[in-house]
């Protein structure tokens, strides 16, 4: 968690000192979101890389019958509560004025 | 709409290139490695494009908001499939109110029961997963709202797309919004398991 805000802090420094010396700030700006979306691109496949790998244990453990209400209840457990969250802040944020 | 491709092939690339190998040990070393340089890069461009106090003010104050929606939404949806599934409802609040955060819903339920253990580590992961590939997609029309299927993973995975897809406003938004939900979690699931 510390490395998460040290990080963060790191990079604000970083952009706060390239400000003051370097002039073109638009460069700047299209170098560091070409390097972001690269860093996405390797992030989702690493991120794939890992569930693959926790689907392959689960499914060496238990069962075809484990496996079926596993994913039953990991379907429901995975859309109910975004699409409700979804709903539910669109309802607060948009239907209350505050967008 | 043509990076939320290349995002939903290469997760399924990934998905597969790991289901054919056991361990991935190496692929989780690589993930902290690369999330740190991506906060890194957050926080270089948030400074970049934030130039007021009232942009963070407004950011601050819509952040809490959707926290509360988040909150309240996760916890309806498990208390929907609780009623769909026959069982304790008492699990499946618990796992939906991780809010993406499976590293800590996982072994923590793992004490109580090893399934509930899986499902919260399982669903969180997918959560995230799913956060990837929908943000994108309800971004143009929905930026900020949108925040809130992401979780507490808006403070730090999530929080490359959400910036790249939704702008530094929404960037800032999500941070918040999932700082303040981290604090929430390790509160609220010991709670379900203990009252309920």
């Amino acid at each position: 968690m510390l490395g998460v805000y040290l990080a963060l802090a790191l990079g604000a420094l970083t952009s706060l000192l390239m400000k003051r010396v370097c002039r073109d700030v638009d460069r700047l700006r299209k170098s560091l979101n070409r390097a972001l979306s690269i860093n996405i691109y390797v992030l989702v496949t690493l991120v794939g890389l890992s569930a693959g790998s926790g689907v392959r244990e689960a499914l060496g453990v238990s069962g075809a019958l484990f496996i079926h209400r596993l994913v039953v209840d990991v379907a429901l457990l995975v859309a109910a509560p975004m699409t409700v969250s979804l709903l539910i802040a669109v309802a607060v944020l948009r239907l209350g004025g505050r967008l | 709409m043509k990076h939320v491709a290349v995002i939903t092939t290469l997760f399924i690339i990934g998905a597969f290139l790991g289901f054919l190998n056991e361990s991935m040990s190496g692929a989780s070393i690589a993930l902290n490695a690369l999330l740190y340089s991506l906060i890194f890069i957050i926080g270089a461009l948030v400074v970049l494009e934030v130039r007021s106090i009232e942009v963070i003010a407004f950011s601050l104050k819509l952040a809490l908001m959707l926290a509360a929606s988040t909150v309240i939404g996760s916890a309806l949806g498990g208390i929907i499939v609780g009623a769909l599934i026959e069982g304790s409802l008492k699990p499946y609040l618990a796992v939906a109110l991780g809010m993406g955060w499976y590293t800590f819903t996982g072994p923590f339920l793992s004490i109580t029961n090893n399934y509930w253990g899986l499902l919260g580590f399982t669903s969180n992961v997918l959560r995230e997963a799913a956060t990837f590939i929908i943000y994108p997609l309800l971004a143009k029309k929905f930026s900020i709202e949108a925040i809130s299927i992401g979780g507490a993973t808006t403070m730090d995975t999530t929080l490359p797309v959400i910036a790249r897809y939704g702008g530094e406003k929404a960037a800032l938004t999500a941070l918040v919004h999932g700082f303040i939900l981290t604090l929430l979690i390790p509160i609220l699931i010991p709670l379900i398991m203990e009252l309920l």
